[in-house]
């Protein structure tokens, strides 16, 4: 749906004083912690490093250990999960001594049937249970359980919290990433894997080599969401007394007084590190992108102009017109009567459009008049060579005649140029 | 070669094969026309085991295959199966695809595997699209990569379920030229499809499915000319016009 001119600019002023709040409320929560004394940036001089390096790394360690077990819970929970077997009656059916039996009858093959049935049935219900389970009570809770059942059975192993915490965020990633994996095989479609043992593949390899490594593929990006959470929910090792764990450290540290700086340290440490990690896997996952498996990047078309170098110069060009309506700088007869009235600085009411352009992504943009379409003073200052802004190019004069003949020599060259510009 | 001796098979409460017999020679092409739902698919199915069926027996080269102390991917070994949507593996390329049978079925060093491949897409005439995947390459040179896959594996039998029905028509030929000359090279073929202009010059036998049964049976001039029965006569007359 295409917004008025009008709608836009209020959505801008809705966008400027979104912006205003969130600024206002930090501001004001900036004012209530560290009031009238100041920043007191000698201490997160100070202790920057020390909050990197060991809290990061125990962080980073621990999220890193479970997400990888966590893998191999998930996988095989998940599994598990798309285990479908045929109902009880249908087997009595077909391997019982009735009417619709196949083959001949034994009890031996009767209750072997039924035997592979219930293993398969009860398979599927325990990856079903844990990852109810798991979902359904919280990770705090699951942290205290696991501490506590260690402590219990091995009292050798309070002197590291940080197995249990490690164990337990394992579990926990375990059960979501078996939803991942549920997601990612059953995705893939029943010919690949026809297709796989067709070819004589076992189950185990038709899995190993066709199935997995186009699951992977599809699943990279909830993966990725999963590790960033589980990252977070790594600062709840805190409640195991795990030393050195980043908001542990910020805890203790947190009675000398520098509340606001501390907890102002961790949020930034977690999301510069969480920014780095989506920006590695975006590369990871454009780099070993497969055509026509998973996301599908939009391809843009290369230009001679750095994209930058176009929006920042979009600046100092002349607006598209919201309508859709190409620009005819010195075309003749082809100017509408809204780009006249334009001029005359008479407003006209704008047509509606179905489907109006496409907005240049500019940084800033040039107020504009009413309806208008165009700034007037640009109008006046424009040359033929602007022509190619406009969004239909064979639009005009130029449609009727070959397009050969309007061709000049330079053309072709300013073609990529144009391309970038029309931008749709 | 291929014998099917009275096999059956349901689908729950459908009953898809009613008692199916067929015997190919060796270096034989049988076409299976019928209408859909008639059972064709199911039966190439069973022959290589993709569906066991519930009764009856199948034997390839005097080996009855359908048993327990067969493992069914040596079956499928034996027997190439060409699908009707392709079914290429979307994360390989084309010559990845044709290896994976070589290397990881049948333990072919990679290097080995490689040469093969190469000579098989060449054979298809896809020898410059080996690096090419799946979704960069058209409907017919896609079902190309798929028949040199199953090739690969040097079947004794290939079997083809409706290998240009997903095909745009300009792709067809291609596919349809490659099975021409893979028939006169001497490779016995069961092929599911109403290419009547292949059945005719390349099959030795036709067979009509209906209603999980084969209603009839002979060289394509008999079924498509003079059919004696009447639900062929109905057929033949449907996709000849």
């Amino acid at each position: 749906m295409g917004r008025s001119p009008e709608e836009t600019r209020w959505g801008r002023i809705d966008i400027i004083l979104a912006i205003a709040v969130i600024v206002g409320g930090l501001l004001g929560m900036f004012q209530l912690m560290v009031g009238g004394r100041g920043l007191d940036l000698e201490y997160v001089q100070e202790n920057l490093l020390v909050y990197l390096s060991a809290g990061l790394f125990v962080n980073l360690y621990a999220t890193t250990v479970s997400f990888a077990g966590g893998i191999v819970i998930g996988f095989f929970m998940g599994w598990l999960r798309s285990i479908r077997s045929p109902s009880l009656k249908r087997v009595l059916k077909q391997y019982g001594p009735g009417e619709e039996a196949v083959g001949s009858y034994s009890l031996l093959r009767l209750s072997v049937a039924v035997l592979g049935l219930g293993v398969r049935y009860y398979a599927r219900r325990i990856g079903d249970a844990y990852v109810e389970i798991i979902r359904g009570t919280p990770l705090f809770v699951q942290m205290l359980f696991v501490s506590s059942v260690i402590l219990v059975s091995f009292p050798e192993a309070a002197q590291f919290p940080i197995i249990a915490g490690v164990i337990a965020l394992m579990a926990n990633t375990g059960g979501y990433q078996a939803e991942i994996f549920r997601a990612g095989l059953s995705n893939v479609s029943t010919g690949q894997i026809e297709a796989a043992r067709g070819l004589g593949l076992s189950r185990l390899r038709a899995m190993r080599y066709v199935i997995l490594p186009q699951a992977l593929r599809l699943i990279v990006p909830p993966l990725t969401n999963e590790y960033i959470g589980l990252f977070k929910a790594s600062s709840l090792l805190f409640i195991l007394g795990v030393y050195g764990e980043i908001t542990f450290l910020a805890n203790q540290n947190a009675f000398a007084g520098n509340v606001f700086e501390i907890f102002a340290m961790v949020a930034v440490i977690f999301l510069g590190f969480t920014a780095v990690l989506s920006f590695i896997v975006r590369r990871i996952e454009v780099k070993f992108r497969i055509p026509g498996l998973g996301i599908q990047h939009v391809r843009t078309e290369r230009c001679e102009v750095r994209p930058a170098a176009i929006r920042f110069t979009g600046l100092l060009r002349c607006r598209r017109e919201p309508g859709g309506g190409s620009c005819q700088p010195n075309g003749t007869g082809r100017m509408s009567g809204v780009h006249l009235a334009a001029i005359r600085g008479i407003r006209v009411p704008q047509r509606t459009q179905r489907n109006p352009a496409s907005r240049p992504r500019d940084f800033a943009r040039f107020l504009q008049r009413g309806h208008s379409g165009f700034p007037s003073f640009r109008i006046a200052g424009m040359r033929a060579s602007m022509r190619s802004f406009s969004r239909f190019r064979v639009r005009g004069a130029s449609r009727t005649a070959p397009m050969t003949s309007t061709r000049s020599p330079g053309s072709s060259a300013r073609t990529i140029l144009r391309n970038c510009f029309a931008g749709s | 070669m291929i014998e099917v001796d009275g096999v059956h098979k349901r689908f729950g409460a459908l009953h898809v094969l009613r008692g199916i017999s067929v015997k190919v020679e060796r270096g034989e092409v049988v076409v299976v026309i019928g209408p859909s739902g008639s059972g064709k698919s199911t039966l190439l199915r069973t022959i290589n085991l993709l569906v066991q069926p519930d009764e009856g027996r199948i034997l390839i080269d005097g080996v009855h295959v359908n048993r327990r102390d067969v493992r069914p991917e040596w079956v499928r070994q034996q027997v190439g199966m060409v699908f009707q949507s392709f079914n290429l593996f979307t994360h390989l390329t084309a010559l990845d695809n044709v290896v994976l049978g070589l290397v990881r079925v049948k333990k072919v060093p990679r290097e080995n595997a490689e040469r093969k491949a190469r000579q098989l897409l060449a054979r298809v005439g896809l020898a410059e699209k080996e690096r090419a995947y799946p979704a960069e390459l058209s409907g017919g040179q896609q079902q190309r990569v798929a028949i040199a896959r199953a090739l690969a594996l040097d079947p004794k039998a290939m079997l083809f379920d409706e290998p240009t029905s997903a095909l745009d028509p300009e792709y067809i030929r291609e596919v349809l030229d490659v099975m021409t000359n893979l028939a006169k090279d001497g490779m016995t073929m069961v092929v599911v499809s109403h290419e009547m202009g292949f059945a005719s010059s390349v099959a030795k036998r036709i067979l009509f499915m209906d209603a999980g049964l084969i209603l009839e049976e002979g060289v394509p001039e008999e079924i498509f000319q003079r059919p004696k029965h009447e639900r062929t006569r109905s057929f033949v007359g449907k996709i000849l016009r």
